[in-house]
């Protein structure tokens, strides 16, 4: 009992119970020194989680001119819609050959100077043609994706032929990302077939983006608040985000931040598992569903408004064993060729996979924690490109527009 | 205004700092004030609701405390105000729509060629929240069991505090309307233990909540014909552990937030998924709302006469007591009540019901457990609540009656066990989260007391788990989506 204590034993008492009362507040603000140290040390500088997803070994590439100024043919992102909106305008607003594509068509794997991506040289094919070339390759994208930026991008430009490559890979996304459809969101754009599964959940998730208030501005801030839709909050809550991004560019790289701790994740997830990028991934049923509807939308799509599309298989490397089921890619690549079947005028099959030769494909970062590199079944270097681009330009030549492009 | 923005932050910090340094006399009417203000950056306009529900309650309770007890009729008319004016707001604002499109149902059923107007009316927030606070106000002045409060500043108070507002805890004005009257001295320790409740609600529900959310969404937006017994036990478990995550996120901010103020709100949660009875998760579970329905449903359908007010304690313990069959009638009328509660669906109705089966079935079984002992073990009883507790989700969050009753049929199909359909990752996130949560119950029980003795151990544990739920929160901060229960 403290009163009978004398008044040191006393003093010694209430300065226990005054450290345990602050220890809190102590470990607290200590906590908050140190994570201020690590935030501001290791999260700040300019990161790009998709070059980071590549690896050292491969960059993204968008064609430029001789003088380094942006050929605006080709976008991986939603939000450059007006440079290659207006790029296209420029060259004379000519009908487009549409070519839709994930990370293989604009990425080169060990890039040496002056080597360009198959779009480019495709590109530089056309040149002096009644046709243009443009492209939205969107990384890891799925066919739902391609068939929301097919519709969308009809409305804009005179799509004369559409070139699809269909990723194995990609039949295991889902989803509608908003971070490449901010315009889609902005507009409102629905699919207008909505008969079919497919296309109503695509349209789901579009509306589930949708801002209620038609002036709000879909930026980093409004996507990051969707919740807040046209209240006070939204707009107090935007100015605090554009201040913070002003001030300070570890705020602004938190979308980054974000995309490297899941990557983390992905990793650690491999190492305890012992995945590696040629571990056998099986198909998701649903999804597999979901996007082999979205692909055959699209084909009944083109077919009615009586345009050429070109759906290839993409080259894959293969002096590897193949990341999957072989049953499930044979059955994968018989289910694309019968897509086909509907209109063999108008709808154009070919399987490139084994085009681009074992010497010009290269390493990836590791998708595990234990090693550095991982073989690379997506990306291939220059020449590789440019076996593409002839294999392409020969489709192109003698089926889509056999007359010359 | 939504806990998980910078928004907020300010203006907590704002309020806390004009709290403390401001005079004693004007706090009250700054947290009146900061109430509205966080109130009113979802709309102001639906302030006037709230105001209304409090308006009523606060004259009828007056008017009570003003009426002998001898003139029953005249208090029995008075609370009938009361109850009619809340019921009736969350009726029109609630349920609207979901009576109307009811009686449609039924007039077509019926062969009747007339269909009501159906309007849809936007809910206001925390309107389930604040008229259960008010009427159980009202109630207890009725009761005898508190006065009639006769300051419309504490009252009002008492209705808006902000941090307990939109999503509870239920407070019950016996426990809040003293402390607000009592006006603190600062202490630290208000600050920091504040603080840490608010780390941890952030932490729950930026970087866990809302990152399991989009799994969640994805499994049930699809066709429930095509999933696996797998893919709906894996649902259940995931969607039991964001609605936790982000509920109990909620309700920490909250205790946060008051505590910073030097006042005390009950606790709502208490590591639900190691309950080892349903009478056990409803003691852990929404304690204040499973009190509340104890208190001024339960009870008094069963005929048990109510002798004191609290929030703690959760429903289990006035299931304790009966047995009978009007008793069980009280059960199952409580529960499916407990079910429309959060939402205007029968989905909903039977996720109340089937708590009631369980916990009924509890009770019958009884005598079971005392004849074999070891059926009262713990872990036995853990073992049968937590994935019948994960279950009872599915029609929680299923569209429909349809979809939940599809999903119920994979889990006792064994043809449905054989393959699975989504992402694997769903499968490994949901049995590490479950492991988490199970570790994180024993660190608490039996690890944190232990370092607690080794003060410099403890210390540095507490450093490095502050770093990195603050890392994490600075990086997953950002209003995404809604706290589940905004919706009730």
């Amino acid at each position: 009992m403290p009163s009978f204590f004398n008044r040191e034993s006393g003093k010694q008492v209430n300065r226990g119970i005054f450290m345990k009362r602050q220890k809190l507040l102590f470990e607290i603000i200590l906590g908050f020194g140190f994570a201020y140290y690590i935030v501001f040390n290791f999260f700040s500088g300019d990161r790009k989680f998709e070059d980071l997803a590549l690896g050292t070994e491969t960059v993204s590439y968008f064609a430029v001119d001789e003088r380094q100024r942006p050929i605006h043919i080709q976008k991986s992102n939603q939000e450059e819609a007006d440079a290659l909106l207006n790029g296209w305008k420029s060259r004379g607003s000519k009908p487009v050959i549409l070519f839709l594509g994930n990370s293989q068509t604009h990425s080169i794997n060990q890039q040496k100077q002056g080597e360009v991506n198959f779009v480019e040289i495709l590109y530089k094919y056309s040149l002096g043609s009644p046709l243009d070339v443009l492209c939205i390759s969107l990384p890891n994208a799925g066919l739902q994706e391609f068939y929301l930026a097919y519709e969308y991008w009809k409305m804009k430009l005179p799509i004369q032929a559409v070139v699809l490559p269909v990723f194995m890979d990609d039949l295991r996304e889902d989803g509608i990302r908003d971070v490449f459809f901010t315009d889609l969101i902005r507009e409102k754009f629905q699919l207008k077939d909505t008969a079919d599964f497919a296309a109503v959940k695509i349209n789901r998730e579009l509306q589930s983006y949708w801002p209620t208030n038609e002036n709000s501005k879909m930026n980093v801030q409004s996507e990051d608040a969707p919740v807040l839709d046209e209240t006070f909050q939204e707009r107090t809550e935007n100015f605090l985000n554009r201040k913070l991004e002003g001030r300070s560019s570890t705020w602004g790289n938190r979308s980054n931040v974000r995309g490297e701790f899941f990557n983390w994740l992905y990793k650690l997830r491999n190492t305890v598992l012992g995945i590696k990028a040629n571990t056998i991934r099986k198909m998701i049923p649903q999804r597999l569903q979901l996007n082999m509807h979205s692909l055959s939308l699209l084909v009944k799509e083109c077919v009615k408004e009586n345009k050429k599309v070109l759906l290839y298989i993409p080259p894959i490397r293969s002096d590897a064993k193949l990341p999957y089921d072989e049953n499930e890619y044979a059955k994968f690549k018989d289910s694309v060729r019968e897509i086909t079947e509907v209109n063999k005028r108008l709808i154009y099959f070919k399987n490139f996979e084994n085009i681009v030769p074992t010497e010009l494909w290269g390493y990836k970062a590791a998708t595990n924690l234990q090693s550095e590199r991982e073989v690379d079944y997506m990306h291939f270097q220059y020449k590789g490109h440019q076996i593409m681009a002839d294999s392409l330009q020969h489709v192109l030549e003698k089926a889509i527009y056999p007359h010359g492009i | 205004m939504v806990f998980n923005s910078v928004t907020f932050i300010i203006f907590l910090v704002a309020v806390i700092s004009l709290y403390w340094l401001l005079p004693r006399t004007v706090r009250m009417w700054i947290l009146l004030i900061a109430s509205c203000v966080f109130y009113g950056f979802w709309r102001w306009e639906y302030l006037s609701v709230m105001f209304v529900s409090a308006l009523t309650d606060y004259y009828t309770a007056i008017a009570i405390g003003n009426t002998p007890i001898e003139n029953k009729k005249r208090r029995k008319a008075l609370l009938a105000i009361t109850l009619i004016v809340n019921l009736g707001l969350l009726c029109y604002f609630k349920y609207l729509f979901f009576f109307t499109d009811n009686t449609n149902n039924f007039l077509n059923f019926v062969g009747i060629d007339y269909q009501l107007p159906l309007l849809r009316v936007l809910l206001p927030f925390g309107i389930s929240f604040y008229t259960f606070e008010t009427i159980s106000y009202t109630v207890d002045v009725y009761r005898g069991l508190i006065k009639p409060e006769k300051s419309f500043l504490h009252y009002g108070l008492f209705v808006t505090f902000f941090p307990k507002l939109v999503a509870g805890p239920i407070q019950r004005a016996a426990e809040l309307l003293p402390q607000l009257k009592e006006r603190p001295t600062f202490k630290v320790e208000y600050i920091a233990e504040g603080l840490k409740r608010i780390l941890y609600g952030l932490f729950l529900k930026v970087a866990l909540a809302d990152n399991i959310s989009p799994m969640v969404d994805e499994g049930f937006d699809l066709a429930p014909s095509t999933l696996s017994a797998i893919d709906v036990w894996m649902l259940a478990f995931m969607f039991g552990f964001q609605i936790y995550f982000d509920f109990s996120a909620y309700s920490h901010i909250a205790v946060g937030a008051a505590k910073m103020m030097g006042i005390t709100i009950p606790e709502n949660f208490n590591f639900p998924y190691m309950a080892s009875s349903f009478k056990d998760f409803w003691k852990r579970w929404h304690i204040s709302l499973s009190s509340w329905i104890r208190d001024y449903l339960y009870l008094p359908l069963a005929k048990i006469k109510v002798s004191t007010t609290t929030g703690a304690g959760g429903i289990g313990e006035g299931l304790e007591t009966t047995d009978r069959s009007a008793k069980t009638k009280a059960l199952f009328l409580t529960w499916a009540i407990m079910g429309l509660w959060h939402g205007a669906n029968w989905t909903f109705v039977l996720w109340g019901i089937y708590h009631a089966l369980i916990i009924f079935l509890e009770r019958k079984l009884k005598p079971l457990r005392n004849v074999i002992p070891i059926l009262n073990a713990f872990w036995i009883g853990w073992a049968i609540t937590l994935p019948l507790a994960m279950l009872s989700w599915i029609p929680f969050r299923a569209d429909s009656l349809a979809d939940t009753f599809l999903m119920l049929e994979k889990v006792i199909t064994p043809r449905a066990y054989t393959f699975y359909t989504m992402r694997e990752n769903n499968y490994i996130i949901a049995a590490v989260t479950m492991v988490g949560i199970m570790l994180n119950y024993f660190a608490n029980h039996f690890l944190e007391p232990r370092l607690n003795k080794i003060p410099y151990l403890s210390f540095g544990v507490n450093f490095v788990k502050f770093t990195v739920i603050i890392i994490f929160v600075f990086t997953f901060l950002r209003p995404i989506s809604q706290f589940i229960y905004f919706q009730f």
